[in-house]
């Protein structure tokens, strides 16, 4: 206590500012928050969590994120109390030129800590996950599980593809992976599918090509002919979607057709070192490009053509002990799988495995229908609970899709996920917050308050004006709130510098001014840089494959990032006009 | 011998005559007027001990003697007082039926006060306000020091300390928002403690200085105000109806702290005020504005000799009748009777002593009498 209270009056003494925003204070409890997420993250993660849901998502699934909200609001209210109590600038202290953009970033510090403790809660979680599996051999596991796939009824589109090895509902001979997105776009042989549609769901596209839908993979049936880029046409795409639901093809979907990995020249940097290449790795030609080929699970082919039923019994039996580890449900019976096999040619097994007469959910009901020896067919039914199921129906059933959330928790903790997207959302709030807190440091409320909706009235009527005077139209709104904020910007100058208005009316001026801060610093931009320029626009359903399109020099003001920065110099130039509107006389 | 030495002798005249509230105050001045980091700690200290201890006079005298010696060794130079505001004709005009102060002129100097009078509504508080750069004029000029000439607005409200007759709310302990005004005027550490301390014991809160604002009566935050105040090292101070809310002892104290304050030598201040206690005001000021309806009727120097006329209140038991033929042998000009108060007017210099006297003989039950010629309470009637 005596520490704090020292600090407390060297800050006093000292830094009145630093004092007044009580930064110290706040920081800390903001380290406080983040120790706490920490350990809630720590703490709430468990084997159930890995199974249900993403480690990243464990934040909202947790309840950690309400806890978080409230915690800020409280937080911050407390802070505001303090903050609000001694303000310099409304009893015209002295204030140094920089008072409110150092302020701002004071601020800055703290409220990130206080915002992003989403952040150790998932360093928490992803600890605690790491500390979980530190018991577990996973790659071995991982093996176990890709081995023993092929055998189960579950929903294979949940799985991620990273570890979907074996087998695929459909007859590949070649697969390959899109990772350089790029390149494929501006091959000659490749065109990018639009990659909009479900992300886990898989589709056949035009009944030849299949579209998984993570979010940089695009599967190709190499034997097929590619599409013609000139009758590249998206609603054709979307149009020609097919599900695997009563798919009649399906018939060929059998874990007897072989798969190969294909890589192509622009991946071989990625996956051979300088020393040469993997055995695994075939070179070959095909399309006379040089290609590399890898075969995907041998070892089950091999099983299977050899109808070892020992070694398939085995790798049951290892998933149904790596399913009890980690708590996992299942009714793995491989004695009766290997007399399915003997019964029946398993490949007849496998290639009626499915006949999809809706999604399948892990928690369905799985029915086996025997109506003949020959005709073995699964039907999944509305969901209902697990313990009453049929035991007859469910020999090879097993929560697959948890036993796959866990393996992509295990792959999860080697990954620092930042989303980026979310940061600049924080940041946003962050910078929001304080604009706030600041504004309302030095505003009068009645003027604050009819600021509001003069400023709305403004909006209105700018734009109605320049269309009728300049026939601007109006959805380009970004040149009415330029054309608004210039007129409000200029009679705050006015007043401000050249007419005496009632401090009322400045006072609205300057609210209404500090809505389009931004704005401020556009201005002059766009009147420096009013130009137009003609650019070219590559567009692949063209036939001379580019267009010529209008580009306004203030289109940069679309893109967040330059409209954060420009709305961070704006707020900052703004500041300097709030000693002169303070000292304003009645 | 020096100002700061005149000072001294003044405050050792008050411990000899064991006059210790009123010499403790002006010795604090004459610390504050050395600017002596050393003797601000050695004045805190023996508050300190005074105030925990409760030491018998003889100590204190001896401590206080002991500090007192290494002050008049100390080389004090006094400031120049020169002129703080010149503002000459000003207008504020608020409409063609409502009030406007018309053609106001002042001129204060530092270590002058000057008393704004008047009845309500009668534009003294508006004057202040255009002074302190609040409100703004319709005509005329005001011109500051130089100093505070070629500053910003912003700048300059810093230096134009008005404190208006509500003071508003603040929050936390006492001592922390003196410290936090004082680091704001850039006193920072070890003196920002001492200078807030002197300003403590200045204005008598040593034993408030921890409590809050709702722990404080009017006249201790009156108190704290000026200490804050005095703290800004202000140039000029406009205060607003100061006296409002106070009694009549703390009345008197802040008055004579004020007087003392403004004729600080290290800094001497120019002080405006506006009240309704027109006696009191009246013993402090140099200078006395009257306002009536906006319009400056009246300005009175302290030391301005005003003509022979005498003029005095009387509350006295008898009938205008007897009183009339009590002093029928003296010239009187007129006999006002105003709310219990007789207002009696003659026009010679020595009118005063001749009435008294006359009621004495007659045995009149007298219960007060007060000579008004120079006050500006014979506007009011």
């Amino acid at each position: 206590m005596n520490l704090y209270k020292k600090i407390n009056t060297y800050l006093l003494e000292n830094h009145p500012l630093v004092w007044h925003s009580k930064v110290v204070q706040l920081s800390l409890t903001g380290f406080f928050l983040w120790l706490v997420s920490y350990v809630a993250g720590y703490v709430s993660t468990d084997i159930y969590d890995l199974q249900n849901h993403s480690i990243i998502a464990q934040y909202q699934y947790s309840g950690y994120a309400f806890f978080h909200i409230i915690s800020v609001i409280i937080i911050l209210s407390v802070w505001a109390i303090f903050f609000f109590r001694n303000n310099g600038f409304k009893r015209f202290y002295p204030i140094c030129k920089g008072y409110f953009t150092k302020l701002f970033f004071l601020l800055f510090f703290p409220f990130l800590l206080l915002i992003f403790a989403n952040l150790p809660f998932s360093f928490g979680a992803k600890n605690k996950t790491t500390s979980i599996f530190s018991n577990y051999n996973m790659d071995d596991y991982t093996d176990k599980i890709n081995l023993a796939a092929p055998f189960l009824v579950h929903n294979v589109s949940d799985y991620a593809m990273n570890y979907r090895i074996y087998p695929k509902p459909f007859p590949l001979e070649n697969i390959n992976y899109d990772t350089e997105e790029e390149k494929w776009e501006s091959g000659d042989l490749f065109i990018k599918k639009d990659n909009k549609f479900d992300t886990f769901n898989p589709y056949i596209l035009n009944d030849e090509i299949v579209q998984f839908g993570s979010k940089k993979l695009i599967l190709y049936q190499t034997h097929l002919d590619y599409l013609d880029k000139n009758k590249c046409n998206e609603i054709t795409v979307i149009d020609s979607i097919y599900t695997l639901k009563n798919l009649p093809q399906l018939y060929k979907t059998s874990v007897l057709n072989y798969s190969y990995v294909f890589f192509n020249n622009h991946e071989r940097s990625d996956l051979f070192n300088e020393s040469g290449y993997p055995n695994e790795y075939v070179k070959s030609d095909y399309n006379d490009e040089e290609v590399y080929v890898k075969k995907v699970a041998p070892k089950i082919h091999n099983y299977i053509e050899d109808n070892n039923k020992l070694k398939i019994k085995e790798i049951l039996e290892q998933l149904k002990s790596i399913c009890q580890e980690f708590k996992i449900k299942n009714n793995l019976n491989s004695n009766l799988l290997t007399e399915f096999l003997d019964a029946k040619e398993y490949s007849n097994f496998n290639s009626q495995l499915v006949q999809f007469e809706k999604s399948i959910y892990h928690d369905e009901v799985v029915k086996l229908n025997y109506n003949s020896k020959q005709d073995l067919i699964l039907k999944l039914e509305t969901p209902k609970k697990i313990d009453e199921y049929d035991t007859h129906y469910t020999h090879f059933f097993c929560e697959m899709n948890k036993l796959f959330n866990v393996l992509e928790a295990n792959h999860e903790t080697n990954q620092f996920y930042l989303n980026k997207y979310e940061i600049v959302i924080q940041i946003f709030i962050v910078l929001g917050i304080i604009w706030l807190i600041i504004l309302f440091e030095f505003t009068l409320l009645p003027s604050f308050l009819i600021s509001i909706p003069v400023t709305g009235v403004i909006a209105l009527l700018v734009p109605l004006f320049t269309y009728l005077v300049f026939n601007f139209e109006g959805t380009i709104l970004i040149d009415n709130y330029i054309v608004s904020a210039v007129i409000i910007l200029l009679a705050t100058l006015l007043g401000l510098y050249y007419i005496k208005f009632k401090k009322m009316i400045i006072s609205i001026l300057m609210n209404m001014t500090y809505f389009i801060a931004p704005f401020i610093f556009y201005s002059p931009i766009y009147y420096l840089l009013k130009i137009e320029k003609k650019v070219k626009v590559i567009d692949l359903c063209l036939e001379d494959g580019y267009d010529i399109e209008t580009i306004r020099p203030y289109r940069f003001l679309e893109n967040p990032f330059l409209f954060f920065l420009a709305s961070l110099l704006g707020i900052l130039l703004f500041f300097l006009l709030l000693r002169k509107w303070k000292a304003y006389k009645e | 011998m020096n100002l700061f030495q005149e000072k001294l002798t003044i405050v050792a005249n008050h411990f000899n005559n064991k006059e210790y509230s009123l010499g403790y105050r002006k010795f604090i001045d004459c610390i504050l007027d050395s600017n002596d980091l050393s003797m601000y700690k050695a004045c805190i200290e023996l508050t300190d001990w005074k105030e925990t201890t409760s030491p018998s006079e003889e100590e204190i005298h001896t401590r206080l003697t002991t500090i007192l010696e290494k002050l008049a060794t100390l080389n004090v130079n006094s400031k120049e007082h020169k002129i703080l505001i010149n503002a000459s004709n000003i207008s504020k005009n608020y409409g063609a039926k409502k009030f406007n102060l018309q053609n106001v002129s002042i001129t204060v100097k530092a270590g002058e006060i000057w008393g704004l009078v008047g009845e309500n509504g009668n534009g003294k508080t508006t004057l202040l306000r255009i002074l302190a750069q609040e409100l703004s004029h319709n005509n005329g000029e005001i011109s500051y020091a130089q100093d505070t000439e070629n500053v910003s607005d912003y700048e300059r409200r810093t230096q134009l300390v008005y404190i208006p007759q509500r003071t508003p709310k603040w929050f936390g302990p006492l001592k922390d928002n003196l410290k936090y005004a004082a680091s704001s005027y850039g006193i920072k550490g070890e003196e920002n403690e001492l200078f807030v301390n002197m300003m403590i014991i200045r204005f008598g809160l040593w034993n408030y200085r921890n409590l809050n604002w709702d722990e404080l009566s009017s006249g201790y935050k009156m108190r704290f105000e000026l200490a804050r105040t005095f703290l800004r090292k202000p140039k000029i101070l406009l205060l607003d109806e100061p006296l409002a809310n106070l009694d009549v002892l703390a009345q008197q104290l802040i008055l004579e702290d004020l007087r003392n304050m403004s004729l600080s030598l290290s800094n001497p201040i120019g002080i405006i005020l506006s009240s309704q206690q027109l006696f009191e005001v009246e013993k402090i000021s140099d200078k006395i504005l009257f306002l009536k309806k906006g319009i400056p009727t009246h300005l009175s120097d302290a030391n301005e000799k005003v003509d022979d006329t005498c003029v005095m209140e009387l509350d006295i038991d008898c009938t205008r009748p007897e009183l009339e033929a009590a002093l029928a042998h003296l010239a009187i000009d007129k006999i006002d009777y105003n709310g219990g108060i007789y207002l009696l007017t003659i026009k010679d210099e020595k009118g005063f002593n001749k009435i008294l006297k006359a009621l004495l003989e007659k045995e009149f039950n007298m219960k007060y009498i007060r000579n008004i010629s120079h006050s500006t309470k014979r506007l009011f009637v």
